[in-house]
């Protein structure tokens, strides 16, 4: 939504001047638009700009216009289908309409088309960072993670302190193996947005999964020092404080994380993990139960529960939860009923 | 200063009054004349069983538990009914009565030092044994049985093993099967659905008490039905009689049983009895002359295969101390043949007792007192691999315990042990458990959420590695069983089960199916191709192939199998004829199918067969119809030049893939369709 909002105010208040229209009445019906689009009377802003159209069809900023509104709405496909025809009626024009029928595929979760419109609106102006940006980011979804640096990097070219393009290409950098490469990349976007908890977050997590425990620690530190209401850094912080044996601040770490947000599934999750791993077996039933009640389909939680409820001698228990975490994607689940369930 | 001693010496009056000596005088009970009485009175009942033998000392133990009620400090009560706890089935409970005695009366017993350290052992509080242990050390004259030293070591080791828990459930099987009486050696059939057990409740054989006290041994069998047991049923004779009769051990089939015999002669000998439909045979003794002699012969159990017999005695002669175990192997003639010690890797110079044989072949529970045990005897589990016994290894505690842990039998899948146990939940002295084999702890997974892209609002859970998993309980052997019937009647049938190993051409093994039920089951433990045959006279034999790689875990193949009478018409694949790839060529696994084939063709000497072969439907049908030919006439030539079967009675016939048993789409279907069949042709 962020995105949109940007592009709406960019959108409009570019075209407001223009008075290249025929038809005065249209011109008026079409900046009444635009004047009930700023006072965020979306819907006369729509009637009006219907209303530019219906008097002059030739009127193509009043087409761009009414998609970014329609687009406000949420009504997206109404967006494409105006953007398409802003493109059809001139070839010529800027990368911005490209841009804003790319977020509208997107947001339609039609990301193909909204890669061929972010890679369009690129390759019409070099400087477009978030077109660029944005392109990489649904290489990344796609798992063309090459492709995504790539795009990232086109991106920071353009922009040099663009911290979160440095982020993402730090992730694609993760993804791809390039270990010391994302670190690099984490960091110059922190240092760029030393409140980028995501930053601090992915960094904390890579270093956890390198061994450097410690590291990782420093960094869901900073973490926290950013955002202290963000449940998940706590969350992550306690698996660190688990791997390191701080069974206590594992511990508190995960209240914390419940205390910020009562519905962090992955906090009940892990805080039954370690009360299964303090032998509080019954205790570790209650936060999974939780964690499911949360995030019915959370495969690892069936699967926890149901090795705590092994502990408890509940077999028959258990291995009904590693059937539920078969069918939710865990596979070692399959494994467990094959060697303790039959 | 004298002020600080006054307060001392008080301090110590006081100490020394609370735990002074009480003798049962009338000085010191001037006002409970009655009840002095009454409490003398039982403990000269129970001092009659104290002093009679180590088997009736439990029975002093109420008699002293009322007199320690009126008086609860007197040493030497306290001293005896510890002695007399350590001589029941509660062991531990005798810690509180020889601290008692000992605070008391240090010395009321040269050897209490001894019996404290053997109560805190019992107790699992191995530092408090040691400290006694030792001090025991220092005794002059120590009796020979108790070793402080080797008693040390057992804490040493329990401190270990209970540091070191093995993961198990242990479920008491409950009122059904328990009793409020003593219950002990379970044995089990391999896929558990049949258990026979000793019991010592009130409705056993003759209802007579022996002279321990206690209901004569009966031996009682349950099955498992719906996954619960059904209540227990007393043998009827001739297994069961008035005299003790208790169960060592159970073929894999449940269709044989060990039973243990003292009629106070014999110091102790095996004797199996067979179930003969429903009814278990008068019980005769067991491996002729190799197993049985003037010495004590205690436990035993059968191979796999029912071609070995393990057995614990103490005769003398080859022995390595006290009770070994002991093997005598079936020759070529049926006999058993002399008994071979298993050597020292197995025997130690203390006690081995309670062997088991599991089903896969190859590994051997049996209770040690000289092995790395916690404590009087454990269980060890040992592997034979590669012409050797694997060294002894302790299953661990708390399936072990500092207590006497004997007679340990374990399920074919290798997942469920039975054993008895006088544990706290017990419902009576002893109890049958099941324990349930969890293997190693397995690893929890904690997971977080992730926000790699910050140009979407996408969340991804976190990859995570699954953890590793450890098989160490896997067991790799397969049950195969159910019912041979008569394929139209479909009455049970007798029948003989033929187990062939087909690489080496040897028969594995061979069992009977129940006469009355018709129910078979053996164990096929892996790492061999199987053919397996069944057959039984005026019926087509029944043949099928089972191959078990090496690494074959654990599976129950549930496989009812029709035999069909010998009629014009009827015809059976030959599942154990095997041809070089593309070739007409036997291959040497074939040959003792073929030998089975022969037989049923000298037996009836009129019979007139057709050999058919069959393919899968790659390649042309030219060239299927003649291999599949050359192939059934390979058949037809092996039993004329080889076996001497007149060529008249025989006839041979090629199909190709004209007569499809299964889809050809599959390589399940197209291994189906390649076969071998034979046909009535006339009688």
């Amino acid at each position: 939504m962020r995105i949109i909002s940007l592009l709406v105010f960019t959108a409009i208040s570019g075209l407001t001047l223009s008075l290249s229209a025929q038809n005065e009445q249209a011109v008026e019906a079409y900046n009444q638009g635009i004047t009930f689009f700023n006072t965020k009377n979306i819907k006369e802003a729509i009637n009006s700009f219907d209303k530019a159209i219906s008097l002059d069809s030739t009127l193509n900023q009043a087409y761009f216009n009414r998609g970014v509104a329609k687009a406000e709405q949420n009504d997206f496909a109404g967006a494409v289908a105006d953007y398409s025809k802003f493109i059809a009626r001139d070839k010529s024009v800027s990368d911005r309409a490209y841009f804003s029928r790319a977020q509208a595929y997107y947001l339609m979760q039609k990301k193909d088309e909204a890669l061929a419109d972010y890679l369009e609106a690129g390759k019409r102006n070099a400087e477009n960072y978030d077109a660029h940006y944005y392109a990489g980011g649904i290489y990344f979804e796609k798992g063309a993670y090459s492709d995504a640096i790539r795009l990232f990097t086109q991106a920071i070219t353009s922009k040099n302190d663009f911290a979160e393009a440095y982020h993402d290409r730090g992730s694609a950098k993760q993804k791809s193996g390039d270990t010391q490469g994302a670190i690099a990349d984490y960091r110059e976007a922190t240092r760029l947005r030393p409140n980028l908890v995501q930053a601090y977050n992915n960094l904390g997590s890579l270093l956890r999964t390198t061994g450097d425990l410690q590291g990782a620690l420093v960094e869901f530190g900073y973490a926290i020092k950013a955002d202290s209401k963000q449940s998940q850094s706590y969350v992550k912080r306690g698996r660190v404080k688990f791997d390191m044996q701080d069974f206590e601040g594992a511990l508190a770490d995960f209240n914390k994380a419940i205390e910020l947000n009562p519905r962090d599934a992955y906090a009940y999750n892990n805080r039954g993990c370690l009360k299964n791993k303090l032998r509080d077996f019954q205790g570790a039933i209650e936060d999974f139960d939780k964690a499911l009640s949360l995030d019915p389909n959370y495969g690892y939680a069936y699967m926890n529960r149901g090795i705590a409820k092994e502990n408890v001698n509940d077999v028959p228990g258990a291995c009904k939860d590693w059937n539920e975490a078969t069918l939710n994607g865990v596979d070692i689940a399959k494994q467990f009923i094959d060697s303790d369930c039959n | 200063m004298k002020k600080s001693l006054l307060i001392l010496l008080c301090s110590v009056g006081l100490l020394a009054q609370a735990q002074q000596n009480t003798e049962f005088d009338k000085d010191n009970f001037p006002n409970d004349k009655k009840g002095l009485k009454e409490a003398l009175k039982n403990i000269e009942t129970g001092d009659n069983y104290f002093y009679n033998a180590d088997y009736t000392m439990y029975i002093a133990i109420d008699y002293y538990l009322k007199a320690n009620t009126f008086n609860p400090n007197n040493a030497s009560l306290n001293f005896k009914l510890g002695i007399c706890y350590l001589n029941s089935p509660n062991k531990f409970k005798s810690l509180d009565f020889l601290r008692k005695a000992y605070q008391l009366n240090p010395s009321i017993d040269p050897h209490i030092t001894f019996f404290l350290g053997e109560a805190y052992h019992l107790n699992h509080d191995f530092d408090n044994s040691i400290k006694y242990y030792s001090l025991y050390k220092g005794v002059k004259e120590k009796k020979p049985e108790y070793d402080p030293d080797k008693r040390i070591s057992e804490c040493n080791e329990g401190k270990r093993l209970v540091a070191n828990p093995v993961r198990v459930s242990i479920e008491n099987l409950g009122p059904v099967v328990n009793s409020k009486y003593r219950e002990y050696a379970a044995v089990i059939s391999a896929d558990e659905s049949v258990m026979l057990f000793t019991s010592r409740r009130d409705n056993t054989t003759g209802k007579l008490i022996a002279e321990d006290g206690l209901y004569y041994e009966d031996i009682y069998t349950s099955t498992k039905q719906n996954n619960i047991w059904t209540p227990p049923i007393n043998l009827p004779a001739p297994v069961n009689t008035k005299e003790h009769d208790a169960t060592i051990a159970l073929s894999n089939d449940g269709q044989k049983l060990f039973i243990y015999f003292d009629d106070g002669n014999n110091k102790g000998d095996i004797l199996l009895s067979k179930l003969e439909g429903d009814r278990w045979s008068k019980p005769e003794e067991a491996g002729g002359k190799a197993i049985n002699t003037d010495y004590s012969e205690i436990h035993a159990c059968f191979s796999y295969d029912e071609k070995s017999i393990y057995f614990v005695s103490n005769k003398p002669d080859g022995s390595l101390g006290g009770f070994d175990i002991w093997v005598t192997r079936q020759g070529a003639d049926g006999k058993w043949l002399p008994a071979e010690n298993l050597g020292p890797t197995i025997n130690t110079p203390y006690d081995e007792e309670g062997v088991f044989m599991h089903p896969d072949g190859k590994t051997m529970y049996f209770s040690s007192k000289g092995h790395k045990t916690m404590g009087s005897y454990d269980i060890f589990r040992t592997v034979f691999e590669n012409g050797r016994w694997s060294e002894p290894e302790n299953i661990g505690y708390p399936i072990n315990s500092a207590d006497k842990d004997v007679f340990y039998v374990v399920s074919a899948s290798g997942k469920h042990g039975y054993y008895s146990s006088a544990r706290m939940d017990a419902i009576g002295e002893t109890d049958i458990y099941m324990i349930t084999l969890l293997g190693p702890e397995k690893e929890t997974v904690m997971s977080s959420q992730d926000q790699l892209l910050l140009s979407s609002t996408i969340l991804e859970r976190e990859a995570v590695i699954e953890p590793k998993l450890d098989r160490k309980f896997a067991s790799n052997v397969t049950i195969l069983k159910g019912t041979v019937r008569d394929a139209v009647s479909k009455e049970p049938l007798n029948a003989l089960i033929v187990i062939t190993d087909n690489e080496k051409n040897e028969v594995v093994s061979t069992f009977q199916s129940n006469s009355k039920t018709g129910k078979y089951l053996v164990s096929l433990p892996s790492g061999r191709n199987y053919g397996i045959a069944v057959t039984m006279e005026g019926y087509l034999f029944f043949s099928e192939n089972i191959d078990l790689p090496k690494s074959k875990t654990y599976q129950e193949i549930e496989k009812d199998i029709d035999l069909s009478r010998l009629e014009v018409g009827q015809k059976i694949v030959l599942k154990n004829i095997f041809y070089d790839f593309d070739k007409s060529t036997l291959r040497p696994q074939s040959m003792a199918e073929l030998d089975r084939l022969t037989k049923l063709l000298e037996t009836n000497p009129t019979l007139r067969i057709e050999i058919s072969s069959h393919t899968d439907n790659v390649g042309s049908a030219a060239y299927n119809e003649k291999l599949s030919e050359s192939r059934a006439l390979s058949v037809v030539n092996y039993l004329v030049e080889k076996k001497g079967i007149k060529k008249e009675r025989l006839e041979y016939k090629g199909y190709g893939f004209t007569q499809p048993i299964a889809p050809n789409d599959t390589d399940q279907g197209r291994q189906l369709n390649r076969r071998t069949e034979f046909k009535i042709l006339s009688k």
